[in-house]
């Protein structure tokens, strides 16, 4: 940033420090810190996978879904801010169950249901009433009752999807993440092809960069993580439309929004290269759709790098730890009984030789017990997404560190203890391409396995049905008669054409039905807080975890193979 | 044997399933998540049909042995005890397997024979094969639940059963459960099962159990003992299900706004 920049920032924040902020001194109460509880609420009264999201101003239903402000203070107390909340939650929810956009018609049934709401809905709007008269501002009823949200639509065909999505640029990483000011509604764009394919680079001769409404003109991005300099920009204007591509990015700026169920499917492409197509379970039809998703296996060799090396230097005391757990659990289960020679007695067989001795047989001598090591029959298939998300952070972790290290983790551990797995990733862009990398094979060398993990890098949407159902035909060829998929994964099934909401967690539900069928066992770690409100639909309440950091992550994993044998 | 009958209020037909299931001999499974009344109701039909019953809780320890029975040693000599299993098989009790998926799989391979037209067990320690009296019946439950524990029953040994499905009780007759239990007043009763049916719809959005009606029968004990409402469905009902901080708050705002 110049000169004529930092000056320009300054008067700016200057005068932008002094706007008024309504409702000065009281205590806020944000929704960020309410919204767990208040998730949970809604879903307890309206039996649906009802989601909470942060509205642009004071929000209302949104299909199946509640958008609630993102922040409240005009009341003197936090308890009275929280009771706002829930009242907010309580209504939409009572909406939501009778399919009315009626206020007097949901006030009645919440009063005749909930009879202490009517004094809490007394109360909270006598007390706006008042905090809106002492700021001398006009009282709008929609803080108390939300407004009616259009549904988002899709500007434009997605039926040749494939071919609109800018190219990605996979050769840089996230360095910064900011939270966006959220939007009721967002409009997906589509980018014009011929003006991103016209654009020449031309020089900027205004001293001060702005942001802008997106127009539908595509430009190319100067590759630099400056988000934090523009941030002030970025909150002025309106984020309501998006973009779907596949880059990957130097900054992320994160905005959450109802998911957008109008995206289109995409056509069937014609056939090109090696791929194996995998049905789709379609939850509305309550039927497959055969052959629907294209799965592309790819074999991964990448070149040397020490990204494995160093990743067992940094974690050598969380290694030692995991192999003392490893340890234990082999051999807890290694115990042999009933042999001619052992550490100890086994009682039950020392039982045996006294009775034959009494009965005046010849007793056996195989009254010993010993730890001996046993080959467990047991199979692992360690799959990771790769989506672009995992470029993001969690609890100041990059996720897709935090999934390769801990497999370079695991994998040293398992590799030692003779453990037969395979370690596999896998992104999407639409369902004619689901790409399935396959990065250390069951019978492959461990070594290749860690330079190829070492090496990988996000792209793409996460599709995650196709690849449970690639990873179970894998699976299925194994002759050990326990077998597991171990799914690693950051976020909610979307993709860039239709797989987003229950759409996708119910294909994901119906992939693991499969494998239960084919008597292979699944589970998954997820890398984000908010996955306890969607996993549990898809992997069920006892086979899952939520973790954050590779710590946390490969001890979970080591207590879980001791449930495993 | 409880000389108080067990209450146990019939949703489907479920007594005369049982009782033509005594009479021809064949044995019971019965399915449905925790505290949806399969215990109370063999307990129930033992004591309509005057029979011993022996109840096993399995878990992921019990095995063949547990069942069948063992060899100790008493002073210089060795003595045979029966297990619950030979024990019922002998005396012609109703034997109640309780979460069988969770026991070691030579439970599974012991009970064959018992579960076909040979009704024998075979006691190996003992070389022994005894067949089972009249009146032995072996009822056993599991919860089939998506993704519950890491155990399920083979489809091979549910083939073995005469199957019924338990599930919560509807509303009507959840409350006169708690009335009948507890002697809590009808409308505490109803309040009750509204939390319990609203509580039961978070099964698969973010809840890893959900609450039976044996909870909420403990929170109207405490009610009638003059707890107050929100302090006995806390403690009955809301701590027992979760440790989680945001669940309990938003188990907690349900109860404030239903209490």
């Amino acid at each position: 940033m110049d000169i004529y920049e930092r000056v320009y920032q300054r008067i700016y924040q200057f005068y932008t420090s002094r706007k008024r902020e309504d409702f000065k001194g009281n205590p806020a109460v944000l929704l960020e810190d309410v919204q767990p509880r208040l998730t949970l609420l809604t879903r307890a009264l309206t039996g649906q996978a009802t989601d909470i999201y942060p509205a642009e101003k004071y929000g209302g239903i949104k299909g199946e879904h509640i958008l609630l402000p993102v922040k409240i203070n005009m009341f003197e107390s936090l308890e009275t801010g929280i009771k706002f909340f829930i009242f907010r939650t309580v209504f939409h929810a009572t909406e939501l169950l009778y399919g009315k956009n009626d206020r007097d018609f949901t006030l009645q049934i919440l009063f005749e249901q909930f009879p202490s709401t009517e004094l809490i809905h007394t109360d909270l709007l006598k007390q706006m009433e008042d905090a809106f008269v002492k700021e001398e501002l006009e009282f709008e009823r929609e803080w108390l009752y939300g407004g009616h949200i259009e549904a988002d639509f899709v500007d434009g065909e997605l039926a040749q999807a494939d071919d609109n999505v800018p190219q990605a640029n996979n050769s840089v990483e996230a360095e910064t993440e900011i939270e966006a000011k959220p939007v009721d509604s967002i409009e997906t764009l589509m980018v014009d092809k011929k003006q991103q394919e016209d654009y020449v680079i031309t020089h900027n001769f205004e001293k001060v960069e702005t942001a802008e409404e997106f127009s539908g003109i595509w430009r190319d991005f100067d590759g630099d993580d400056s988000l934090e300099h523009h941030q002030d920009a970025l909150d002025e204007i309106n984020m309501r439309q998006t973009v779907r591509v596949d880059d990957m990015v130097h900054s992320i700026y994160k905005a959450q929004f109802a998911s957008n169920l109008t995206v289109g499917e995409s056509e069937q492409l014609k056939e090109s290269g090696h791929f194996i197509s995998y049905p789709e379970w379609s939850y509305h039809a309550k039927a497959y759709k055969p052959d629907y998703c294209r799965v592309y296996p790819l074999l991964y060799m990448a070149l040397p790098n020490d990204y494995g090396k160093r990743t067992l230097a940094d974690n050598n005391a969380l290694l030692t730890s995991l192999k003392r757990t490893f340890s234990r659990y082999n051999n807890q289960l290694s115990k042999v009984n009933r042999l001619s020679q052992g550490e100890d007695f086994d009682l039950d067989a020392v039982i045996d030789h006294k009775i034959e001795v009494l009965a005046g047989q010849t007793p056996t001598d195989k009254i010993y017990v010993t730890k001996q090591k046993k080959k467990k029959q047991l199979s692992l298939l360690f799959l990771m997404d790769l989506s672009l998300s995992s470029d993001g952070y969690t609890a100041g972790n990059r996720i897709i560190d935090i999934e390769k290290q801990v497999a370079i983790l695991l994998g040293e551990v398992w590799e030692e203890y003779e453990v037969d797995f395979q370690v596999d990733g896998y992104f999407s862009k639409t369902r004619n391409f689901c790409t399935y990398i396959t990065l250390k094979q069951f019978d492959d060398s461990w070594e290749h396995g860690k330079r190829n993990i070492g090496a990988i890098t996000p792209q793409g949407y996460t599709r995650i049905g196709p690849a449970i159902r690639h990873a179970g035909e894998l699976l299925k060829k194994r002759r050990n008669q326990n077998r597991w998929v171990i799914l690693l994964s950051d976020g909610k099934p979307n993709d860039y054409d239709r797989y987003e909401g229950q759409y996708g967690i119910r294909d994901v539900k119906k992939a693991l039905l499969e494998l239960k069928k084919d008597h292979i066992q699944s589970y998954a770690f997820a890398i984000e807080k908010q996955a306890q409100f969607y996993l549990p639909q898809m992997f069920g309440n006892d086979h899952f975890s939520i973790l954050s950091s590779p710590t946390e992550l490969a001890k979970a994993m080591a207590h879980l193979y001791g449930r495993m044998i | 044997m409880s000389n108080k009958e067990p209450l146990y209020i019939q949703i489907n037909g479920e007594t005369e399933v049982f009782r033509h299931a005594f009479k021809t001999k064949l044995p019971i499974l019965l399915k449905g998540p925790t505290g949806t009344g399969k215990s109370r109701f063999v307990e129930h039909m033992a004591y309509k049909l005057g029979k011993p019953l022996i109840t096993v809780a399995c878990h992921e320890e019990t095995s063949a042995t547990d069942l069948i029975g063992r060899y100790i040693i008493e002073g210089a000599e060795t003595k045979w005890v029966d297990g619950p299993m030979s024990r019922a098989v002998r005396e012609g009790a109703i034997l109640y397997l309780d979460e069988i998926a969770e026991a070691r799989p030579d439970i599974i391979v012991a009970i064959h024979s018992l579960t076909d037209h040979r009704r024998k067990l075979y006691i190996d320690k003992l070389g022994v094969e005894i067949s089972a009296a009249d009146d032995f019946m072996l009822v056993a439950s599991y919860n089939p639940g998506y993704q519950k524990g890491f155990k399920e029953l083979k489809p091979s040994t549910r083939q073995r059963f005469v199957s019924m499905a338990f599930d919560y009780p509807e509303k009507d007759v959840e409350r006169a459960i708690l009335k009948h239990e507890t002697d809590v007043d009808d409308k505490t009763a109803k309040q009750l099962v509204e939390l319990g049916s609203k509580i039961r719809n978070l099964g698969e959005l973010g809840l890893a159990e959900t609450v039976s009606t044996r909870l909420l029968v403990d929170a109207a004990k405490l009610i009638q003992s003059g707890l107050s409402q929100r302090a006995s469905v806390r403690t009955a009902v809301l701590e027992p299900l979760s440790d989680d901080a945001d669940t309990q708050q938003a188990l907690g705002d349900l109860t404030t706004l239903m209490f």
